[in-house]
């Protein structure tokens, strides 16, 4: 019977199915006003392809903010627990998860059980999630891949002092324009790397533990990627899809029946 | 700058408020402590109501002060704490107001709300126009900074209480006990009143009874589950403080003992079942540092139906023994005044065998506590300096830890959705810890 997890997120909603413990389907989607239209509509194609409704699938996890709203999941879960599920998983000897999303970013401190130990996480400025990097991607007009691969090329960095979103934004804005402007790849690698600092005191606070994996739309980003291997100092783990983690924790939660 | 004429809106919407909580407790009754509390709380608001209207001297107290002394003189005071922050509690909306007003005088985001709120409640005339200020460097700068501030917009003298750090020695003690003794000179020549040292006496003999009272409550407490309500930890907390060293405080506390062991006797929980549902079962115990805030005491009521989440104690309740000879008072005032846990924990280095770290390290094993919460208030400077040290410790000796970040006074801070979202995670873990064995 196929396993389901969900992770209703701000922005996206992510969908995950198991057979016999495998990933046979994943989705993601733009999360809708209500979680349940959202979710119903990621597992469309495959109640499609497998001949199934909604009634017939096995258990249902759900997480993310909108975990409550699933009316049809059977078990909650939140986000740190299906992160430390999920990658243990996909990568066994990680010990620290950091995930960032829309609005949210979670460090995890993950046991050798798959478990969660501890974790921070950083809900009140923006500065530390993918929402932010999209508002500097717009105010230099270009996308999130176009960021990455510029600051790629960057020698150098741009020293950018403040951790507020806003205040970045303006930093930014004025660098572009002071006289002679300054790089636009040094300004996206000083970005990056101010946002790694900001993840790094997240870090702190539940210790640095390898082997360390990053998760989220945002690891995909391989500025950032870069950025956060220079300040932590390690080689991260990165999953093929990073931001179906916490939807394959639920399924995995799910599958386990605990709530 | 001049203050405006004093608006007892505010005050007597707090007053309408607390008595209307305490008739309907009459009611519906959910102990006798906590009627007690309502009653007495609203009647120290309403003396200073009327003191006010028969134009009395009045004192602005830190609330953690030793009261005796007002108490003793027959002095009408006022604790800034309980009255300004404590009032967002019971509804009467005055963050915003206080806050801005506070930002004003230049009291900015990092400050503590509950001093921002406290300057800006002076500031907008909420709190009655005091004759005098007295307040102490415990246990924070931003406690001491203030309060000169204070004095200087109410424009009247005030009286600082030097307090050594650390405050746990007997040499202290004797120092703070000299402190005392010139806060009653100065008292009796800014108020014209004159201390009855007899009181003083009897106050120093129920403060010591009161002391006993917090030690039997913090034994009982190590009950399964545990006995008393997630709110009354911090309400009781108050109570020490408003009610120190009189019969008022005796009255309420012998109530809350004897309500407390007569549930752990029964085996009850301290938070009663919903009308025609079963008892709340208790899954993880857990202990408040510092106190659970008076803002939250819904959430942390649903964190036990929820989630079978108890508070067995803040470490703000656990008083140590503590000498006190009616025949000295000014020593045992002092002796009991640098003993307040707040002041003991908080006053002495974190790690030190007063220190809240240690303190909070030993409730743990001591309440066999699942896990500890800290309600991380990020512009505290007394708390943000022993968070990293208190999660490692307790790490340590095995006990999960987490860190709300969170405001005290201001619900503004963190939302609600916010605050149950990270108590769910907290939920997650123990119950994986749980799961493993």
């Amino acid at each position: 019977m196929p396993v389901v997890g969900i992770d209703v997120g701000s922005l996206s909603t992510e969908v995950v199915v198991l057979e016999e413990g495998e990933v046979v389907y994943s989705w993601v989607e733009v999360s809708a006003d209500d979680a349940d239209t959202g979710a119903r509509k990621a597992l469309e194609a495959y109640l499609r392809q497998a001949g199934l409704s909604i009634d017939q699938l096995g258990p249902v996890g759900s997480t993310g903010v909108g975990r409550r709203d699933l009316s049809f999941a059977q078990v909650r879960k939140t986000v740190p627990s299906c992160l430390a599920k999920g990658i243990h998983k996909i990568f066994p000897t990680v010990r620290t998860v950091i995930d960032i999303g829309a609005e949210t970013s979670h460090v995890v401190k993950v046991n050798a059980k798959g478990n969660p130990e501890d974790s921070v996480v950083h809900d009140k400025c923006g500065a530390g999630t993918g929402t932010f990097l999209e508002a500097i991607a717009k105010v230099l007009h270009m996308s999130l891949d176009g960021m990455a691969e510029r600051a790629l090329a960057a020698t150098t960095k741009a020293e950018i002092g403040n951790t507020c979103a806003v205040f970045i934004e303006q930093e930014v804005i004025s660098l572009l324009h002071q006289n002679p402007p300054t790089p636009v790849e040094e300004i996206i690698a000083g970005v990056f790397a101010a946002m790694a600092v900001r993840v790094m005191g997240m870090v702190r606070m539940v210790e640095l533990n390898p082997d360390v994996a990053f998760c989220g739309g945002v690891a995909k980003n391989a500025g950032l990627v870069r950025a956060l291997e220079a300040e932590l100092g390690v080689k991260l783990f990165i999953p093929e899809n990073p931001q179906l983690v916490a939807a394959l924790g639920a399924a995995l939660w799910a599958g386990e029946r605990k709530n | 700058m001049r203050l405006p004429v004093a608006d007892f809106s505010k005050m007597d919407a707090s007053i309408r408020t607390l008595a209307s909580i305490y008739e309907h407790r009459k009611v519906s009754p959910r102990g006798q402590a906590e009627l007690l509390w309502y009653q007495y709380y609203t009647q120290h608001m309403q003396k200073i109501r009327e003191a006010w209207e028969r134009g009395e001297f009045i004192l602005s107290m830190f609330d953690a002060c030793p009261a005796e002394i007002p108490y003793a003189m027959d002095l009408p005071w006022y604790g800034t704490v309980v009255y300004g922050p404590g009032a967002v509690a019971v509804g009467a909306k005055i963050e915003e107001a206080t806050l801005d007003s506070a930002r004003q005088v230049g009291l900015m985001l990092e400050t503590c709300s509950g001093w921002r709120m406290t300057v800006g409640m002076m500031m907008r005339g909420w709190y009655p126009r005091p004759g005098a200020v007295v307040s102490g460097n415990p246990t924070c700068d931003t406690c001491a900074k203030c309060w000169p501030l204070m004095a200087y917009l109410a424009n009247v003298p005030s009286f600082f209480i030097d307090v050594p750090f650390p405050a746990g020695n007997e040499r202290n003690i004797s120092y703070v006990a000299t402190e005392l003794a010139e806060l009653i000179e100065w008292l009796e020549n800014v108020s014209g009143k004159k201390m009855d040292w007899d009181r003083l006496r009897e106050t120093v003999e129920l403060g010591r009874q009161m002391v006993e009272l917090n030690r039997e409550i913090q034994e009982i407490l190590k009950a399964r589950p545990s006995p008393i309500v997630p709110r009354m930890t911090t309400q009781s907390y108050w109570f020490n403080w408003i009610y120190s060293g009189t019969p008022e405080g005796v009255h309420f506390l012998t109530a809350l003992r004897d309500e407390v062991k007569e549930k752990a006797v029964r085996g009850a929980s301290g938070l009663p079942p919903v009308k025609g549902e079963a008892p709340v079962k208790e899954r993880f115990r857990v202990i408040s540092i510092p106190p659970v805030p008076q803002i939250r005491g819904k959430t942390l009521d649903w964190l036990w139906r929820e989630y079978g989440v108890s508070i067995v104690v803040s470490t703000f309740m656990l008083w140590p023994d503590v000498e006190m000879d009616p025949d000295k008072p000014l020593e045992s005032i002092a002796r009991k005044y640098l003993n307040n846990p707040l002041i003991r924990q908080y006053f002495n280095p974190c790690e030190s065998p007063y220190g809240t770290v240690t303190a909070t390290v030993q409730a743990a094993r001591d309440y066999e506590a699942n896990g500890v919460m800290i309600w991380g208030n990020p512009s505290c400077d007394a708390t943000s300096g022993f968070v990293k040290i208190m999660r490692d410790r307790l790490a340590e000796t095995g006990v999960p830890s987490v860190v709300f970040d969170h405001d005290p006074a201001d619900p503004t801070y963190t939302s609600e959705d916010a605050l149950k979202e990270r108590m769910e995670e907290f939920v997650d873990l123990l119950e994986s810890r749980e799961w493993e064995g």
